[in-house]
């Protein structure tokens, strides 16, 4: 299973464009060479419990989780909840990047523990630009509990 | 509300039927009652009338009795008297010897003993008078054979009594006579003993007689003539009463109690009368029928009275019960009927908030899904631009950049339509704050922003207001940021805002020198994406006013503008003093 070794960041997004763009502006800022792609909140599940095709992964948590809110199957607030209820993966900062900028969306996900919550801003510059910046302050500057 | 008064018709009218029926036998139920009520009364009423009548009849009579009896036992005593004087032995010795001088000295004190003797006097068996006492000039030896008196005696030589007659000396009083025989050892009668008795004297106890108001008593002889009449005593000349029924009646020897029409009187009367046996006189006891049965109508009044008071209390109650039933009926008549519009209302409520959810879902929908393709066409864009420069010539960028602004201005128009959605959606926190430094804050605020215009702010007494502080942030901003924008090219922007308090509201407003609007376009002037100007003159979204309207008006408040063009626009909004809950 080496392909999944040193995960860094795991992206969770279903919208193919979005999660292209999300990889171009991190691969610009030389975050992207350890990021893990899935589609849907299931996937996201099963890498981070490494249940179903990730069953046997033993490469640890990510240090990054990008969580988009709306996701097929099971939704972005449903996976972080199940992150930030289990003692395994609590610590794993988790990073909302999400269309909504619905109170209610926000309210819940703080409530949950998310570690920050991004609104994509529609032009692409601000997007790269806060993208990357959450990239490096969660994988560069932000010191976690080893 | 024509919709809200016919669902209350419609729900009323099928309890209305059956409470008619019900009212129905309610309203046949109270009739018997009263009926049986009314009828006991007049059965009561018919036998206390009776009974009174009897009473009143009866008691009349006794009094007719007693009268009678009483003048009975008085010429009882009188013949007893005269009798007891025509059988005294040297007396009768003296008249069978024909010594009528001295037959009548013994007689001498009997006037002076007994007071109601006017005069006697002696006469011989043909009814010459022989002597007298008191003694009268010229009437010894004349004939007295034509009076009742002799005519009565002579019969059959027995005591009589006779009817009434006029003295034939003066003074010519009325009297009656009572004549015994005086006879002889030999029982052969020898001479007449006649003791006349004045009317006046003997009947005076008459007028004791307590008969009640206007009731009278009189006495007639065997002929019908009037002896005695407790209303007239003094009468000279004799009356005969003799047409009067009552006198007839008693006369023929009946004793009763009857109702009857008086002719002496001309009135109804109750008259009581007793014969007086082996006299042949009668006594009438007399009185209108109107003094007689005074008492007993007056009691019967009474009782009229007393019957309709308790009538009266019945139908009272009866009343009171009906006003009890109907207000409980109509209780629970209002009680159904609010409750079914309550279950409306709720229904009604479910729906409006199934909708408002389905509505917030789109919303949610339209941020999320809209927002991620622009994105994809700005960012893809920009890659093409970034990546692709080389392949591209100056027409090729341009329409790139072109499809960017495009992508951009989009997202604005969302998220401002999501804004003003936000807005209309986000309960509203009232309170009472300080508009003055809330306005403040917002020109602050504006005047920090990075190339932003530098207006001259004139800012007024602004009264306290009532709301929710955020929303209303969220108006001065939008007011005052336009204020600032459409008057950014005057030489000199004044923007004024200021308040007063109207009543049982607050009037706020800004005003500014700016472009001004035409006020043919009014209409436009606060819907959602509207706009007077093109965006090349002024950007913008046409959304800021339409979220003012919105806030102010679920505030409970209400916005209107003036305008002219070139010469700036004031904008007014009104706010309740103290908001209530169903306004907002």
């Amino acid at each position: 299973m080496s392909a999944f070794e040193a995960v860094e960041i795991l992206l969770v997004e279903d919208n193919p464009t979005d999660a292209e763009l999300t990889m171009r502006a991190l691969k610009k800022n030389n975050l992207a060479n350890h990021l893990m792609w899935v589609k849907d909140g299931t996937e996201a599940l099963d890498f981070i419990f490494c249940g179903g095709a990730y069953a046997g992964r033993s490469n640890g948590n990510p240090k990054l989780i990008l969580l988009d809110l709306k996701l097929p199957k099971v939704d972005g607030i449903e996976v972080l909840s199940r992150i930030k209820s289990d003692e395994r993966t609590r610590t794993i900062p988790v990073v909302m990047v999400t269309s909504s900028a619905e109170e209610r969306d926000i309210v819940e996900s703080y409530q949950l523990g998310v570690n920050s919550y991004l609104v994509k801003p529609v032009d692409f510059d601000q997007f790269s630009e806060t993208v990357a910046k959450a990239g490096f302050y969660w994988m560069l500057m932000n010191k976690a509990p080893e | 509300m024509a919709i809200a008064g016919s669902t209350i018709r419609k729900i009323a009218a099928p309890l209305t039927l059956s409470a008619r029926m019900r009212w129905s036998h309610a309203a046949v139920l109270l009739a018997l009652v009263f009926t049986g009520i009314i009828l006991i009364a007049w059965q009561s009423y018919r036998t206390i009338d009776h009974e009174l009548t009897a009473a009143a009849l009866s008691r009349r009579g006794a009094v007719s009795e007693l009268a009678a009896a009483t003048l009975s036992e008085k010429f009882d005593h009188l013949v007893d008297v005269s009798i007891s004087l025509a059988t005294r032995v040297r007396f009768r010795q003296l008249v069978a010897a024909r010594q009528w001088t001295e037959a009548i000295a013994i007689l001498r004190d009997a006037p002076r003993d007994l007071p109601f003797i006017e005069r006697l006097f002696l006469t011989d068996v043909e009814g010459t008078l022989m002597a007298d006492v008191p003694e009268l000039p010229g009437v010894r030896g004349k004939s007295f054979a034509y009076r009742e008196w002799y005519k009565g005696i002579s019969r059959n030589w027995r005591p009589y009594v006779s009817p009434v007659y006029q003295r034939a000396a003066a003074p010519q009083l009325n009297v009656f006579a009572v004549a015994v025989p005086i006879r002889n050892d030999d029982g052969k009668v020898s001479g007449i003993l006649v003791l006349q008795v004045r009317l006046d004297t003997f009947f005076g106890w008459l007028k004791a007689i307590e008969i009640g108001p206007e009731g009278f008593a009189y006495v007639v002889d065997p002929e019908g003539q009037l002896a005695f009449h407790s209303k007239f005593p003094g009468r000279n000349e004799i009356v005969k009463f003799s047409a009067v029924p009552a006198v007839q009646r008693v006369l023929r020897g009946s004793r009763s109690v009857e109702v009857t029409f008086d002719p002496v009187e001309v009135e109804d009367a109750v008259s009581a009368y007793t014969p007086l046996s082996g006299y042949g006189w009668g006594v009438i006891v007399q009185q209108p029928v109107q003094a007689a049965f005074a008492a007993k109508n007056d009691q019967l009044a009474r009782l009229l009275v007393a019957y309709a008071l308790v009538l009266l209390f019945c139908v009272l109650i009866a009343y009171l019960v009906s006003r009890v039933f109907v207000q409980r009926r109509q209780a629970d008549d209002d009680l159904r009927v609010k409750a079914e519009l309550e279950r409306r209302v709720a229904e009604r409520t479910a729906q409006l908030e199934a909708t408002n959810k389905e509505l917030e879902s789109f919303t949610y929908s339209v941020s999320h899904d809209l927002r991620s393709p622009l994105r994809a066409v700005d960012g893809f864009s920009r890659i093409l631009e970034e990546d692709h420069a080389g392949v591209l010539d100056d027409e090729g960028k341009r329409l790139l950049k072109v499809i960017r602004d495009s992508s951009q201005k989009m997202a604005m128009l969302i998220d401002d339509l999501l804004e003003f959605s936000r807005l209309g959606r986000k309960p509203i926190a009232a309170a009472e704050f300080d508009m003055g430094a809330l306005v403040q804050g917002v020109i602050t605020e504006l005047s920090a922003a990075p190339g932003a215009a530098s207006p001259e702010w004139r800012v007024g007494q602004l009264p306290h207001a009532w709301g929710d502080r955020v929303l209303l942030r969220q108006v001065w901003v939008n007011l005052l940021s336009n204020a600032a924008k459409f008057s950014a090219r005057r030489g000199q922007p004044i923007i004024e805002a200021g308040g007063h308090t109207d009543g049982d509201r607050n009037v706020y407003y800004v005003k500014d020198n700016g472009v001004g609007f035409d006020m043919q376009y009014y209409n436009k002037l606060f819907g959602v994406f509207q706009r007077l100007h093109s965006v090349e003159e002024f950007p913008g979204t046409g959304v800021g006013l339409a979220i003012v309207q919105r806030v102010v008006t679920r505030h409970g408040g209400r916005v209107w503008a003036e305008g002219k063009p070139g010469e700036g626009a004031i904008f007014y909004f009104t706010l309740p003093r103290e908001a209530t809950d169903e306004r907002i």
